[in-house]
């Protein structure tokens, strides 16, 4: 077998200008293939990660996707507000523990500016109970102080003590700026790999006070200025959204019931896993299909390694009856065809998941910077072991084609050839 | 069995009474009939005939004689319709398929009549080929260099070297020989772990006159030293001198004797 496989080595080598081409068919097959698992899998991870160990997300009455995306994801708007009344009953409710809200509306330069308390930091968990961590300097206790994401640090240059001018709403155009009331960084979060880190954090008391004036939706009041703001207690009227931590997990659907029940306002409570899970599943059929063409792109791959297999059969005719007048058997003969379509595969295997981690490691910071989605360098999981498994027992049994031809023509052959 | 006198017969006899009888038999055909699958005639009718060890032997015949049907039924590829062929005292007709494959690794050096080697690999490592498939033959030369780190290409080197192959191309690619350089290093492969039957199907057609007989007489005296016997076919009967011995195919083919006797009456009429 040793032999054989050498033989079938140096065969190869002799035909590398076509073999290569049939190892680069394959390879770009496991690519597509082993790729678009490893991103569907990491956006799946990436997206299940974005928030954890917290039991309801509450917003105004909508859909649970709707509210999942505007309060978790910063994609899209709330449908309405939530009265500040309505927060304090439930953050005083038996069966909460901890209540985290949300005010969203206001933009700068792009990122989302999120109004929250210091709570967020302490109960905000991401991926595996992973709490949100500074990287440079702490949480807002003053005013107008804010906190950004690692993203929003990296692209806008920002450092601690960098002034920040809010834009009401996600336009970030001259008339729209709270341009008044400049806002100072006091802390950098460590990167997530979550929309945290494209977010600007401030006091909720902050939205208020930027706000003063603005009352009708644009601003058409007088200029408060910051000083004369700082002296004022400001409690939010209205609120986006509140993240509830429960005491006891046993209480999380009597309390979505309650609050999905709640007389005073329409409201709905969505608990963050299974609406992710409603999520993703609205893409698997995306995800089928990218499946089922890469698929189709390894079936290509094999036929392509079959023809230049099948083609180059007839030319070796000799080879084989030199094999064969040598004392090799059919079956020897058999093998070697066998095992050289198995080093093409094998050899398409490891150059397409070396490609395939080179790019990763090539685009991940690119896909993390454009499209939040933390890709990691990962060990192949036991599904795409399966798939390799089975890519390379296909090359095997295509290689039995070409394999049974020259045993045929190797038995009718002896060692007269005419070609 | 038959009308017709069998030059085959007589020239075996012959040359057996010629012969020590302690020589063994090297090659031994009784009653052969062959025919390929689906066609209407017999290609091949030889009733008797014996070779003996270290003979060397020169096939000719013209084309369609049955010299490559021969030469498959004496490297035991395929097996007769009637009949014994008896190899090195091995009734190879009784043998199992693998057990004939076994038996031609072992015991047969194959020269073919061009593209002899295979172009991906060096020369040496061409020669070397021989003994993948014979522990046997490996065994010999084992035997033979104990002291030596590889004895296989050790020997492969030996060969080469006796056949005036330079030792800078020894480890060249195969392609880059010339067709004679190719047809010493087929003759060294056929000779590796010293097989008792060199068979040489028009080996020397690619080359020119003297090289032909540079060739063969190389040949011949490398088959001595191993001391094979050597079955040289071809259809270039300048050749014949340089031989022990010679058989007319189409003379043993009683096949061919009784197509040529009757296109003689039809002439004649």
């Amino acid at each position: 077998m040793k032999n054989l496989l050498r033989l079938a080595f140096n065969s190869l080598l002799n035909r590398k200008t076509t073999i290569l081409l049939s190892i680069f068919t394959i390879a770009i097959s496991v690519l597509l293939l082993l790729g678009v698992e490893q991103v569907r899998t990491q956006a799946k991870n990436s997206f299940a990660n974005t928030i954890s160990d917290t039991d309801l997300v509450v917003g105004a009455r909508s859909g649970q996707i709707n509210l999942l995306l505007y309060s978790v994801f910063r994609i899209g708007n709330a449908t309405n507000n939530i009265d500040w009344k309505t927060y304090r009953d439930f953050q005083n409710h038996q069966s909460v523990k901890w209540t985290v809200p949300f005010s969203l509306g206001d933009s700068h330069q792009g990122f989302r500016v999120l109004g929250t308390n210091t709570d967020y930091f302490k109960h905000y968990k991401f991926g595996k109970k992973q709490p949100l961590t500074f990287s440079q300097g702490k949480a807002f206790n003053q005013l107008f102080e804010a906190v950004i994401g690692a993203d929003v640090a990296q692209t806008l240059g920002y450092k601690l003590q960098s002034p920040i001018i809010l834009a009401h709403g996600m336009k970030d155009v001259g008339f729209t700026k709270h341009d008044n009331l400049p806002f100072k960084v006091v802390g950098v979060l460590a990167p997530t790999g979550t929309p945290v880190d494209k977010t600007i954090h401030v006091s909720l008391a902050a939205i208020e006070a930027i706000h003063v004036g603005w009352e009708s939706g644009a601003f058409l009041g007088h200029a408060p200025s910051a000083d004369s703001l700082k002296g004022r207690e400001f409690e939010p009227k209205q609120i986006t959204a509140f993240l509830v931590g429960l005491k006891s997990k046993i209480h999380t659907f009597k309390l979505q019931r309650q609050i999905n029940d709640y007389r005073l306002e329409p409201l709905s409570a969505i608990v963050p896993g299974i609406a992710l899970h409603e999520l993703w599943s609205l893409m698997s059929v995306a995800e089928q299909a990218l499946l089922i063409v890469s698929i189709f792109v390894v079936i290509a791959g094999f036929l392509g390694m079959l023809a230049s297999l099948l083609t180059s059969l007839n030319e070796r005719r000799r080879e084989m009856a030199i094999l064969r007048a040598l004392g090799a058997r059919p079956q020897h003969i058999f093998s070697l065809l066998v095992l050289e379509s198995g080093i093409i595969c094998g050899l398409g295997i490891l150059l397409g998941m070396g490609l395939l981690y080179l790019i990763l490691a090539m685009a991940s910071p690119l896909i993390q910077q454009h499209y939040g989605l933390a890709i990691n360098l990962m060990t192949l999981s036991n599904y795409e072991l399966m798939l390799i498994g089975c890519i390379q027992l296909s090359g095997l049994i295509i290689g039995i084609i070409p394999a049974v031809l020259a045993y045929r023509q190797s038995l009718s052959d002896g060692m007269t050839i005419r070609i | 069995m038959t009308d017709f006198q069998n030059p085959l017969i007589e020239t075996s006899e012959i040359f057996a009474m010629s012969q020590n009888k302690e020589i063994p038999v090297a090659i031994e055909l009784k009653d052969l009939q062959f025919r390929w699958p689906k066609a209407d005639h017999i290609i091949l009718d030889i009733p008797t005939f014996t070779i003996r060890s270290q003979q060397h032997l020169f096939v000719r015949g013209p084309s369609g004689s049955g010299k490559s049907t021969l030469l498959s039924l004496l490297t035991a590829i395929n097996t007769p319709g009637k009949g014994r062929i008896s190899l090195l005292g091995t009734d190879i007709c009784q043998l199992k398929p693998r057990q004939r494959d076994q038996f031609r690794a072992d015991n047969i050096g194959y020269i073919f009549q061009q593209f002899n080697l295979l172009p991906y690999l060096s020369v040496v490592d061409n020669v070397c080929l021989a003994c993948e498939f014979s522990s046997k033959r490996k065994q010999k030369i084992t035997t033979k260099y104990s002291s030596a780190k590889d004895p296989i290409r050790s020997e492969a080197i030996r060969l080469l070297t006796a056949l005036n192959l330079p030792t800078d191309i020894q480890n060249q690619k195969a392609s880059h020989l010339s067709i004679g350089q190719q047809q010493r290093v087929a003759a060294a492969r056929a000779l590796m772990g010293s097989p008792s039957l060199v068979i040489a199907d028009e080996p020397t057609s690619a080359l020119d006159h003297d090289n032909r007989e540079a060739f063969i007489k190389l040949l011949m005296q490398e088959v001595a030293r191993s001391e094979a016997t050597l079955i040289f076919v071809s259809h270039d009967p300048t050749l014949e001198p340089l031989f022990d011995q010679t058989i007319d195919l189409a003379q043993m083919n009683q096949n061919a004797q009784r197509k040529t006797d009757a296109n003689q009456q039809g002439e004649c009429a």
